[in-house]
């Protein structure tokens, strides 16, 4: 692993207000993201791991300054620090943003909602190109063709519309248009989940290609372990809007130090059943809406080991060693890892796992 | 998917909605009657007229629809002022002297009073003859030929106002759906309070102050009617905005017009094409109704409307009131049927049911 | 929930502001206004021994009489105070006094509010008896030759604005070249009162039925044709397939299971109606003769009856916008997967 940073994400705030009452004013906030800090380096893929409402998805999109065109009064702090010399993405203008736009894409989870249905795929491709390069008309058609070969799709298709293609077929659109500006960064928003779990390894496939084609840095965000694992190099894991876990992919796997990751890693399901049924560790409850935040540690109302201390303060992420840190101080407490070195990095992405289901 | 792709050529969603439309065969001819009514009404002046197609004198050719007003004396013809054509020919050919006049097939100008006709004994209006279609209206004008000339007016006038309406309505739409938050919350209100504004007062208003040219009319009436639309793109606008797609071109660094026009519209343009042919029949029926109170194109100018309030001043002369409300029913009918087939062919819901 | 409409109400006041704000303005620089209207009369008739027409001013009014009208429609404050003074007026319920009758024009107005009620209430009953079985039936025999008919039919009825349709029968039925079945108009005859009972009611009838079917036609088309689509996705949905599959008849899974809820979106169509009945229509009082709300608005505005233009404003702002929002708590009402926000 290379130690060059690419970008550097530094306590992270992502808060969307709720409105409510006769005049409309701010009643609550729906705490998203709530302080996280990480850095990205050159060449790696960070894997970005948490449940539905964990923040994953808002941390991607707050790196591409993409949430205050959604919701225009989304509360934003922190910092956002992105190339060399280091210059912070949050909060720049439009304008501003626009020659990092290039450098920095992404792959948006649903295949079906992320290509425009009126455009075709020639189109839908040189959208970038048009925008931050004076390709004349024929050499970004050239531009495309080559593009789409590289993902794996006949230049012939350049001229049909997107609803002519299979889901996977789709993304490999939406991954030829991510890499149309050659850019330094991806960041992929689940970008398998949508898929059939015989495509999805093509996908993932295909993308740990490019990487080193392309020579990229991805940020991955899943919300099933078994996709990350497999092409990950360092691993984070969200819960509630902080990252509970952050380290190396395979360390992680091998001796998860936070109950949360136990219990998600408890549940990706192993090639032999029976070895798996024992040690699975079942969560109780639903994850807490971020609107309503336990105090202190987030995970305490599901976590085995809680204890009343856990209620008085956020625990800030502890070097364990290895490049890993845990944000739990009771971790030592937790046994040994039943299985030590298991799982096996799977052939093939298993099918998607729910948490504790 | 593999087979489909087999088909060498891709259509885009529009290209396969109007192969759809024009299966739909009650809707597909009255949209080729209509259009081509439209193109031949520019023809118009071809066709109904009392000015003579070709004139013949004295091995000269006029042409008299093209050249516009030739003295009577200089075609041989002893009244004061401008060559009356139809009796220029009988002259010629009670004459035999070689010279003839060849009439539109319809010689009647639509603003022409008839009362000197040999045919149109008494007072006016006169029922329908042979000669006169469907009579004269209480100024002794043909109204066949009006019937024509209005069709004309009321077509124009009905798609100046679609045109008009839809590019303010979708431009105000996709503002307030684009962007939100206080534009919307601001322009909501805009749009609430032009909404409750009397149109038919503001329309007597404008008539007081000015002579009311039709193209004035068109803008009144848009100025009336873009809210509408503007309030099904906004809706259209403020769905698509949330879906990727859009995302995805913002990420890309797209300007917000582009993302706007070139990325959302086509994807929200759906509802309002389909409602447009009944919007172009609302248009037309108020065209109408305007006239009908006397608000509406000046006179002479030929219109429906005019006809019909004679009509009812005059609860006799039903082809007053029953050939101009018949001309506008079938023309309204048409293109509600164009309008069934429009939203046929963009909103194919197939219903699915048991039993 | 409450909240949301409460911002609804709240919203309402800036909008009705805006409108009435704007039509006075209006009202205030356009020609022919009363004062000119004043004028002309009294120069015609201080003119009467000269012969002369209306137009020529060769009469001179005296400064005071002028400062003296104008003081009188408030003329002499700048628009914005007079429009002030007005809305305090109209807060109190007083919508001043109509220039043409010499009445309160709450009065003029509410007079008239009756006939504009009894023909609008009628027809859209009509249209709603007519439209609701009409749009069952079709949807029930979705694609057979009587939905195809019927279609046409009702799109044939959408093409026709009403008061077109109106002027249609009554030169057809009203006794100028063909049948003489009905009156040309008006709301009862004139000698109503002299009738007996029987007489009376066909009467009434007589003047009623064209009118009605004017008013009914026009809601037909896009009545029937929502109460079918919305019957026809209900029934395509899963809770009807279990009703058939739970062996229930065809009869009671329609009018039983799926009717209630096609009928939600026809019923929020009923806030939207109450401007509507309310208000008459111009034009087909105009065709029809009848000295309803409609009518009064229109002579109003031609007469430049301020008061009584500025008055029909309030009211049927109020009502339309008030209309707007019960359509909303309707759809509450009826429709418990609504929820605002």
């Amino acid at each position: 692993m290379t130690t060059t940073e690419l970008m550097q994400v530094e306590d992270l705030h992502v808060t969307f207000p709720v409105y409510g009452g006769v005049l409309r004013h701010r009643v609550a906030g729906v705490r998203a993201v709530d302080g996280i800090s990480f850095d990205l380096h050159e060449g790696e893929v960070l894997g970005l791991v948490g449940e539905s409402g964990s923040g994953k998805t808002t941390v991607g999109r707050a790196m591409i300054n993409l949430l205050r065109f959604t919701s225009p009064d989304v509360e934003l702090s922190g910092q956002i620090r992105f190339g060399r010399p280091p210059a912070d993405l949050n909060g720049l203008p439009r304008s501003a943003m626009l020659p990092f736009r290039a450098q920095i894409q992404m792959i948006f989870q649903d295949p079906y909602a992320s290509l425009n249905p009126r455009m075709t795929v020639q189109q839908i491709v040189e959208g970038p190109l048009r925008i931050h390069t004076r390709q004349s008309a024929d050499e970004r058609r050239a531009t495309v063709a080559d593009l789409l070969d590289r993902v794996g799709l006949q230049s012939a298709y350049a001229e049909r519309f997107p609803h002519e293609f299979s889901g996977g077929q789709r993304q490999r659109i939406g991954i030829a248009r991510a890499l149309a500006t050659h850019p330094k960064l991806l960041i992929a928003d689940e970008p398998v989940s949508a898929l059939d779990v015989s495509v999805q390894a093509q996908v993932i496939n295909l993308m740990q290609e490019l990487k080193e084609e392309f020579g990229l840095t991805y940020l991955f965000i899943a919300h099933d372990l078994s996709v990350v694992q497999y092409i990950s190099d360092r691993i984070a894991v969200m819960y509630l809007g902080n990252i509970v876990e952050i380290g190396p992919a395979d360390q992680v796997y091998a001796d998860p130090r936070h109950p949360y990751t136990r219990a998600l890693i408890s549940a990706v399901p192993k090639p032999d059943p029976r070895k798996s049924r024992r040690d699975r560790i079942r969560l109780e409850g639903d994850i807490p809406t971020p609107l309503n935040k336990p105090s202190g540690c987030g995970f305490r109302t599901r976590c085995p080991i809680a204890r009343p201390s856990c209620a008085d303060a956020v625990p800030p992420l502890v070097d364990v060693g290895g490049g890993q840190r845990v944000a739990c101080p009771h971790h030592a407490e937790l046994d040994p890892p039943a299985d030590p070195g298991l799982p096996p990095k799977p052939p093939e992405p298993s099918p998607p796992a729910g948490v504790g289901g | 998917m593999a087979e489909s792709m087999v088909e060498d050529k891709p259509l885009s969603i529009l290209q396969k909605r109007w192969r759809k439309f024009r299966t739909l065969k009650r809707g597909w001819y009255s949209f080729l009657f209509l259009t081509g009514a439209l193109l031949l009404s520019f023809l118009n002046p071809l066709m109904i007229n009392n000015r003579a197609l070709i004139v013949r004198y004295d091995g000269v050719y006029h042409f008299p629809v093209l050249s516009g007003h030739i003295e009577a004396k200089e075609l041989g013809q002893h009244v004061i002022g401008e060559a009356r054509y139809r009796e220029l020919k009988s002259q010629y050919r009670e004459e035999g002297a070689g010279n003839w006049v060849l009439m539109p097939p319809y010689p009647y100008h639509p603003n022409e009073n008839l009362l000197l006709e040999e045919d149109l004994p008494g007072p006016p209006p006169h029922s329908p003859t042979s000669n006169h279609w469907m009579g004269t209206d209480d100024r002794g004008r043909d109204v066949f030929a009006r019937l024509i000339y209005g069709f004309r007016i009321s077509m124009l006038f009905g798609l100046g106002v679609l045109i008009g309406a839809y590019s303010v309505g979708i431009i105000a739409g996709a503002i307030l759906g684009y962007f939100g938050g206080w534009v919307d919350i601001l322009g909501q209100r805009f749009v609430e309070i032009w909404s409750g504004l009397p149109f038919l007062y503001t329309v007597i208003i404008i008539s007081s102050l000015i002579r009311p040219e039709p193209w004035v009319l068109v803008l009144i009436l848009c100025s009336f009617t873009w809210m509408r639309i503007s309030f099904y793109v906004r809706g259209e606008f403020y769905r698509e905005k949330a879906k990727d797609y859009v995302a995805a071109a913002v990420s890309q660094g797209e300007s917000n017009p582009s993302i706007m026009f070139r990325h959302i519209l086509p994807n929200g343009l759906t509802p309002i094409i389909s409602f447009a042919p009944f919007g172009l029949v609302g248009y037309i029926s108020s065209l109408v109704s305007l006239d009908f109170l006397g608000f509406g194109v000046q006179p002479p100018t030929a219109s429906w409307g005019e006809l019909v309030k004679q009509g009812l001043a005059n609860i006799n002369e039903w082809h007053l009131v029953l050939f101009p409300l018949g001309a506008m029913f079938c023309t309204l009918m048409m293109v509600v049927f164009i309008g069934e087939a429009v939203r046929e062919a963009f909103d194919p819901k197939t219903f699915s049911r048991l039993r | 929930m409450s909240g949301y409409f409460a911002r609804r109400l709240l919203l309402l006041i800036p909008t009705f502001l805006g409108i009435t704000f704007l039509v006075f303005t209006i009202t205030r620089f356009v020609p022919g206004g009363p004062i000119d209207q004043l004028i002309v009369q009294m120069q015609s008739a201080g003119g009467e021994a000269g012969a002369s027409g209306a137009g020529e001013s060769s009469v001179a009014i005296p400064a005071a009489v002028l400062d003296e009208l104008n003081r009188q429609y408030g003329f002499d404050k700048p628009f914005y105070l007079s429009y002030l003074s007005w809305l305090g007026d109209v807060l109190t319920g007083d919508l001043g006094e109509s220039f043409k009758y010499n009445e309160p024009v709450l009065g003029v107005i509410t007079s008239r509010f009756p006939i504009s009620i009894y023909f609008g209430l009628i027809g859209f009953t009509l249209a709603y008896l007519v439209c609701i079985p009409l749009g069952v039936a079709k949807a029930i025999q979705h694609g057979t030759p009587f939905d195809f008919i019927s279609s046409a039919i009702v799109f044939i009825g959408y093409s026709v604005p009403g008061w077109a349709l109106g002027a249609v029968l009554l030169v057809l039925f009203g006794g100028g070249s063909f049948l003489d079945l009905v009156p040309l108009g008006g709301f009862r005859s004139e000698n109503w009162s002299d009738l007996s009972l029987v007489g009376k009611i066909t009467d009434q009838l007589h003047h009623t039925i064209l009118p009605v079917i004017s008013y009914a036609v026009g809601s037909f088309a896009t009545l029937t044709v929502l109460m079918k689509n919305s019957l026809m996705e209900n029934l395509g949905a899963d809770y009807v397939r279990t009703a058939f599959a739970k062996g229930l008849s065809e009869r009671r899974v329609i009018l039983v299971h799926t009717l209630r809820n096609s009928l939600i979106p026809i019923s929020t169509g009923l806030g939207h109606a109450l401007g509507l009945i309310m208000a008459g229509s111009y034009l087909i009082e105009f065709v029809f003769n009848i000295d309803g709300v409609g009518y009064l608005g229109y002579t109003a505005i031609i007469d430049r009856d301020y008061a009584v233009v500025m008055g029909i404003l309030v009211i049927n702002t109020l009502l339309i916008l008030i209309g707007n929002i019960l359509s909303d708590v309707l759809y509450v009402l009826v429709d418990p997967r609504i929820r605002f926000n």
